[in-house]
């Protein structure tokens, strides 16, 4: 009979990029319920409203995912830049 | 001119580019060949020497391009659906001039997808094939990514046009017909490139190399019958014209990667050349019933019929390619992402073919009841069919031109997933948008909530989640577009011979004499591979017999070298064994194993025992 060790324990931890994603989404649906129960029947903030630098773009969610479509061309750029001078 | 006998052209041209393909440039030639390779060389003068003439420059340039058109355009079409519950997200735009009518903002939306992002991906995608199956380059490289540019920026001028006058209730396709001359014009040299790559290989014409030679031919075909728009609205050729646009040209390359795609990941032959066959005839002999948005308002009982029988016999190229490509790769799907995405743009083909069929027949002419979801229908035709299957040959062709993996298998990992939860996402949700909103919006319906006074909530909830769930696409474009970014620098290179970053050629041909000054002006670098030619008898083609026999020296060379290293193993193992016991040897004895060891030797007896006890084979 093989004697199995009091625990089993392995050595291996997910990425760290898995962990900033996963804990990005829950810190993302923890706020959407948190903004609801504190005020409900209030539309979401916009990026005007949390940067007022942008606030001429108006409170529009959108902004918020053309930020995040910019951010991802400006990775683009910079890889590009980046590797192009480490050559 | 009759829309028949338009439709007769299109068969009749199609039939002679397959005759011309065919026979190696049958009657025309090496007279063809010699004016076609001058014409795409040295015919464009200065303008050939701005790019490289390197095997896979080509398709690696249509596919920065094309990723970049993939990224702007499922950004606009998540813009466009966010509109649809937000009318004025972007009205803060209009201080700095833009403010598109819904019209324009959707011609913007076909425009980029179609022409820039698909095309480009999908013309990349044809080039890295063609070059794979023929002499392992195209026939000119140079002239087709220099074209790339041009192609760009056709693009980016219809984006303009289409935020013009010249689109302002018309439907999205309606763009000026010079505009169709245009991508023609550019079509054509890319086509002889095609047409010249063939015929100077003397393997067999494979079924995706049909796809992508008789896909450019219909594509091609639509610049001078749009001419015919010049004569004033005609609605029949507008929706031929879409439907050669989504069937014979998007749809029929998208198949012809998938044909290439699985059989050579996996590594098998295609399952039945029956289904092929027919896959490539029906496709282009049929009309396509994707491209569902087209509308015909007007039509006799005859043609409807007619159109009707042609539109649903395209249900058999369509299934049996389904079914070819999924028997081919039966029980290994899961072995590459590659394949992983044409799957699964081939399993979305199935009921978006059912429900686009349904959606044609009635808006030819009947009283287009599935209008409210024929943009819907063509948005997951785009996305999740004819996409998914352009991610899948960027998977697999982009590495094979530039010569060196993908950089993270993370990221492919993650852009397969974002794109599968954000399409199926899409289009259910989309779905349901689209049905509530119909429904509500009937006579009926808005008149009995009306007398019960109840005021009913749109969809406008669904809709932008519909919205949030396309920008998986978004996302997946970015993590392709780095990947593939990244990897070109530092993926793992494929081979010796792959193109290296220095910007070295990595061959080089010289035929005579030459100075080395005279190879270091023309691009060689010190690791370029010079093969002379000239003196040989044997120069030029190669039978498959010398392929064979060369491959047999190589792979002797290779087993007498893996056992010159093993000798060269067994010699390096240490000829001296210690034995346990060192203090009962004499020292001369502990002498000369120090030295055959390459220890020191000086010293008492104990201090060279020390030193031997300390060595690791001790």
């Amino acid at each position: 009979m093989t004697d199995l060790p009091e625990m089993t324990q392995g050595n291996n931890e997910p990425a760290s990029s898995t962990a900033v994603w996963t804990m990005s989404l829950v810190g993302v649906l923890a706020f959407i319920i948190l903004y609801g129960v504190l005020y409900p029947g209030h539309p979401f903030p916009g990026l005007s409203d949390v940067l007022p630098l942008f606030s001429a773009l108006g409170n529009s969610l959108v902004w918020f995912f053309i930020a995040g479509v910019i951010f991802g061309l400006g990775t683009l750029v910079a890889i590009l830049i980046g590797e192009s001078i480490a050559e | 001119m009759e829309v028949r006998t338009i439709f007769i052209t299109y068969v009749v041209w199609l039939l002679f580019v397959r005759y011309l393909a065919g026979r190696g440039l049958g009657p025309f030639g090496s007279f063809a060949r010699d004016m076609s390779s001058f014409m795409l060389g040295k015919g464009l003068g200065p303008a050939a020497d701005l790019m490289e003439d390197r095997a896979g420059s080509g398709a690696k340039t249509w596919f920065a391009h094309g990723i970049f058109w993939f990224i702007i355009a499922a950004t606009l079409t998540f813009l466009n659906i966010w509109s649809t519950y937000e009318p004025s997200a972007l009205s803060s735009l209009g201080a700095i001039g833009y403010s598109p009518s819904a019209a324009q903002a959707s011609a913007a939306v076909h425009v980029v997808t179609a022409f820039g992002a698909l095309s480009m991906l999908l013309i990349a995608a044809g080039f890295a094939i063609q070059s794979g199956l023929c002499n392992g380059r195209m026939a000119n490289e140079a002239t087709t990514a220099l074209l790339a540019f041009v192609w760009s920026a056709v693009v980016a001028a219809g984006f303009i046009l289409a935020h013009t006058d010249l689109i302002s209730n018309s439907s999205w396709f309606e763009l000026p017909p010079i505009y169709y001359i245009l991508l023609s014009i550019l079509a054509l040299p890319l086509f002889a490139n095609h047409l010249l790559t063939m015929a100077q290989s003397d393997s067999p014409i494979m079924v995706p190399q049909w796809f992508i030679v008789m896909g450019f031919a219909a594509f091609i075909w639509l610049g001078p019958v749009a001419m015919i728009l010049l004569s004033g609205e005609n609605h029949t050729l507008s929706w031929l014209l879409v439907k050669v646009l989504f069937g014979g040209w998007l749809f029929s390359q998208a198949l012809g990667i998938a044909h290439f795609v699985v059989p050579s990941t996996l590594g098998v032959p295609l399952w039945s050349r029956s289904l092929a066959t027919l896959a490539l005839f029906g496709t282009f002999l049929t009309f396509s019933p994707l491209g569902a948005e087209a509308v015909v308002p007007e039509m006799d009982t005859s043609m409807r019929a007619v159109v009707s029988v042609f539109l649903s016999l395209s249900l058999l190229p369509i299934i049996a390619s389904v079914v070819n490509i999924t028997k081919t790769a039966s029980g290994r799907v899961m072995e590459s992402y590659g394949v992983k995405f044409t799957m699964l743009g081939l399993i979305l083909l199935l009921p978006i073919t059912f429900g686009s069929l349904c959606a044609s027949i009635s808006a030819f002419g009947g009283s287009n009841e599935l209008a409210h979801i024929a943009g819907t229908l063509d948005s997951l035709a785009i996305w999740g069919v004819i996409g998914m299957m352009v991610l899948g040959g960027i998977h697999l062709l982009f590495p094979q031109v530039s010569g060196r993996t993908l950089f993270s298998t993370r990221k492919t990992k993650f852009a397969f997933w974002l794109s599968t939860i954000g399409i199926i996402g899409y289009g259910s949700s989309q779905f349901i948008a689209d049905y509530v909103n119909h429904a509500l919006s009937s006579t009926e319906v808005s008149t009995a909530l009306e007398d019960a006074g109840v005021v009913a909530a749109d969809a406008g909830g669904v809709a932008v989640f519909a919205a949030m769930m396309f920008y998986g696409i978004v996302l997946s474009g970015i993590f392709v577009a780095q990947n593939m970014l990244q990897g070109s620098f530092r993926g793992t290179l494929l081979s010796d011979s792959s193109p290296v970053a220095t910007g070295a050629l990595a061959t080089m041909t010289v035929t005579g004499s030459t100075s080395i000054r005279s190879l270091l002006a023309a691009g060689a670098g010190s690791d370029t591979v010079i093969t002379i030619e000239g003196n040989s008898a044997s120069s030029g083609r190669i039978s498959i017999a010398e392929i064979k026999k060369l491959v047999n020296e190589v792979e002797e060379e290779v087993e007498e070298e893996v056992e010159v290293e093993v000798e060269e193993e067994v010699i390096e193992e240490p000829a001296v064994e210690i034995p346990a016991n060192l203090s009962k040897l004499p020292k001369s004895e502990l002498v000369a194993m120090a030295r055959a060891i390459g220890v020191s030797d000086s010293g008492t007896k104990a201090d060279i025992v020390e030193r031997l006890e300390s060595q690791p084979m001790y």
